[in-house]
């Protein structure tokens, strides 16, 4: 086998777009191509520049630090959003398995395991959640997006039978460092854990053949197949992946509030979709990755953070939010047709 | 029956929306469309109807629409082709729920609101309102309020979801107890949490951030109020700030005792469940009730927890 097929050519590695030509002159670049391969770090830019004319505490290191805290969950949930996008599939099961992972996870501190038992526990429901969605959408070649929210019904109810509706609480007290405890006082694990995973994914998608071959699951699977890549095994591993990553942020999550609910992870499907596509990655396949992922999921965070240090009525914050999904999607849009 | 029965029956509800379930007992069959299944509200609810339901031979079916309005309105007309004798819905949305219960009006089936209400033009498709009304209970909060800080300070408000009755009309009754007492309370930030400690958390980090001084916070409901908690203690001020909730569950009765927490509406919730299997009875039965059952809230306060303690759910 050679990596040498799916590796695209040229200067925008794991894009393997190509460049739109200029209008005139051969192939020079358009002045605006950078930023429009780039518009979520555009969009922080402008953000974080208009929040520091608009909120004298914005600046801050400690705001920063709190918006980083705040979007580390989301962030580790988008990462495996991001995975799955480049195979050109979703999973709308991620909210059902943040509630469901931490709630495995306290049952089996009140059953008795231990600290890192109970944390395989809460990890292993997202991996058989993730082999589940893989296995109906691979074998039935059903569409994903609905397969996937047919299970998130089943992993809430499941969730909501397995606590008998009742919120619990954690019984091992060093469980809730994961969520709330900080290096050198001031970074929190969560931050740290969402940072090093984005790195490492992006290592893995651009060095590695199981990464190569997640961009041409996402480009031309039959391409891919014909010139010897493992395109099932690979689509298989997304969604582990990305199940996996969510039952991670639900035990990070309950760790943080100490409490389990079933719906904790209610809106995080959408929103990891929004963080991974803002950031660049396709809703179409082939095209992102996971550290324009941090840029997306930064920018909704400064977002957030800046509604409410500007008291922004709830009914406005709304508006923005959707103003901001639809100028993603038709950017998305508009970058795949030219 | 069983808690883990009736769990059981929820999954098998999603799956088999369509197929009833048959009533063997003498009493009625209920259909209830309550919202957010393990809030610890809804469970104290359906626990006061699945206990009372026993003494009347009543069959529920719970179904839960998760804040989803038209998840909702689908669940009530699932009710109404299992021809349940009884509906009882938690609007999610108060307008929303009107074509839907109006179906069920003329298909013969009573419907009782239960806790939140639907609109005064919906009013007239519905038997009774069973529940602790938000208003009365963001009332008592913002009465508790006015007595911590003496009639004067800087207040923050975390919210559930916007416009739903219940997020309105907390708010509005704190509001109107500020100026029933003329306290010179400030409001320096609405902020929605949408009913999610986690979230709740996020959201205080942000108005602590944002303002030096936050004299007291009042979370819609227990959840956001130890949710904001932990962002307060995060950052070191429980001293300056005093965090007030509804709902009166079991961790906030002990963070109030502890001092940790300065009050809560105690909204006793077994006893909506309660009053609402006997109202379905007494409908089904073909005898009056009344149009309105409210169960109380009760204030609890680091003075009176000692008291509630035991209702706290």
């Amino acid at each position: 086998m050679t990596t040498q097929s799916p590796e695209p050519s040229g200067r925008t590695q794991g894009d393997p777009n190509p460049v739109p030509p200029a209008k005139s002159g051969g192939r020079k670049r358009h002045w605006s191509e950078p930023l429009r391969n780039h518009t979520a770090v555009l969009l922080l830019i402008v953000l974080v520049i208009a929040g520091s004319f608009l909120s004298d505490v914005f600046l801050t290191p400690r705001n920063l630090l709190n918006i980083l805290w705040a979007v580390s969950l989301l962030g580790i949930v988008a990462l495996g959003q991001t995975i799955l996008l480049l195979t050109a599939r979703f999973d709308m099961s991620v909210a059902g398995v943040v509630g469901l992972a931490g709630i495995v996870t306290v049952l089996a501190q009140i059953n008795g395991f231990g600290l890192y038992a109970s944390i395989a526990f809460g990890l292993g429901a997202g991996v058989l959640v993730g082999l589940c969605n893989g296995a109906l959408v691979l074998a039935t070649g059903a569409n994903p997006f609905l397969v996937t929210l047919g299970v998130n019904l089943l992993v809430y109810s499941l969730a909501l039978s397995l606590t008998e509706s009742k919120t619990l609480t954690a019984t091992i007290p060093e469980f809730t460092a994961l969520g709330r405890g900080q290096l050198f006082g001031f970074l929190h694990y969560s931050v740290i854990l969402f940072l090093t995973l984005a790195l490492i994914l992006e290592f893995v998608l651009r060095r590695t053949i199981l990464g190569r071959t997640i961009y041409v699951a996402g480009l031309n699977e039959v391409a891919g197949g014909l010139s010897g890549l493992r395109i099932q095994i690979t689509k298989m591993s997304a969604f582990v992946l990305c199940s996996t990553l969510a039952a991670l942020t639900g035990i990070i999550m309950t760790s943080r509030t100490n409490s389990t609910v079933a719906s904790a992870g209610f809106g995080m499907e959408f929103d990891s979709i929004i963080a991974a596509v803002l950031g660049g990655t396709s809703l179409f396949g082939g095209r992102g990755g996971t550290l324009r992922t941090i840029v997306g999921v930064a920018v909704l965070g400064v977002m957030n953070n800046l509604l409410v240090l500007l008291n922004v009525p709830s009914e406005a914050q709304q508006i923005a939010k959707g103003l901001v999904f639809l100028a993603v999607v038709l950017a998305d849009s508009a970058l795949r047709r030219s | 029956m069983s808690r883990k029965k009736l769990s059981l029956r929820l999954v098998l509800c999603a799956a088999f929306a369509s197929l009833g379930a048959p009533a063997f007992a003498q009493g009625p069959t209920i259909c209830m469309v309550h919202n957010n299944a393990d809030h610890p509200s809804i469970t104290a609810v359906a626990k006061g109807m699945t206990d009372e339901a026993a003494n009347f031979g009543a069959e529920i079916t719970f179904l839960d629409p998760a804040f989803d309005p038209v998840k909702q309105v689908a669940m009530i007309e699932d009710c109404i082709s299992r021809q349940a004798n009884v509906i009882v819905v938690n609007a999610v949305d108060p307008a929303a729920v009107v074509p839907a219960i109006t179906k069920a009006k003329e298909a013969g089936i009573y419907v009782i609101m239960q806790n939140a209400d639907t609109t005064p033009e919906g009013k007239a498709f519905t038997e009774a309102f069973i529940g602790s009304q938000s208003f009365d209970q963001g009332y008592a909060v913002g009465q508790m309020i006015v007595k911590a800080l003496n009639g004067t300070g800087k207040v923050a408000v975390v919210t559930g979801k916007t416009g739903q009755t219940d997020t309105v009309n907390r708010t509005a009754g704190m509001e109107a107890a500020f100026k029933d007492a003329g306290a010179t309370i400030e409001l320096i930030a609405v902020q929605p949490a949408d009913w999610s400690k986690d979230k709740a958390l996020t959201v205080m980090q942000d108005i602590l951030t944002r303002f030096p001084q936050v004299d007291a916070v009042f979370g819609h409901d227990d959840p956001m109020a130890l949710g904001a908690l932990e962002a307060i203690k995060a950052q070191g001020r429980e001293a300056e700030v005093k965090v007030f909730g509804v709902n009166g569950n079991k961790e906030a009765c002990a963070a109030i005792k502890s001092g940790e927490m300065y009050g809560t509406a105690l909204q006793l919730s077994y006893l909506v469940g309660v009053y609402t299997v006997r109202a379905a009875y007494d409908l089904n039965q073909g005898r009056l009730i009344s149009k309105t059952i409210l169960a109380p809230t009760a204030p609890v306060t680091p003075d009176t927890v000692a008291q509630w303690e035991s209702q706290c759910w």
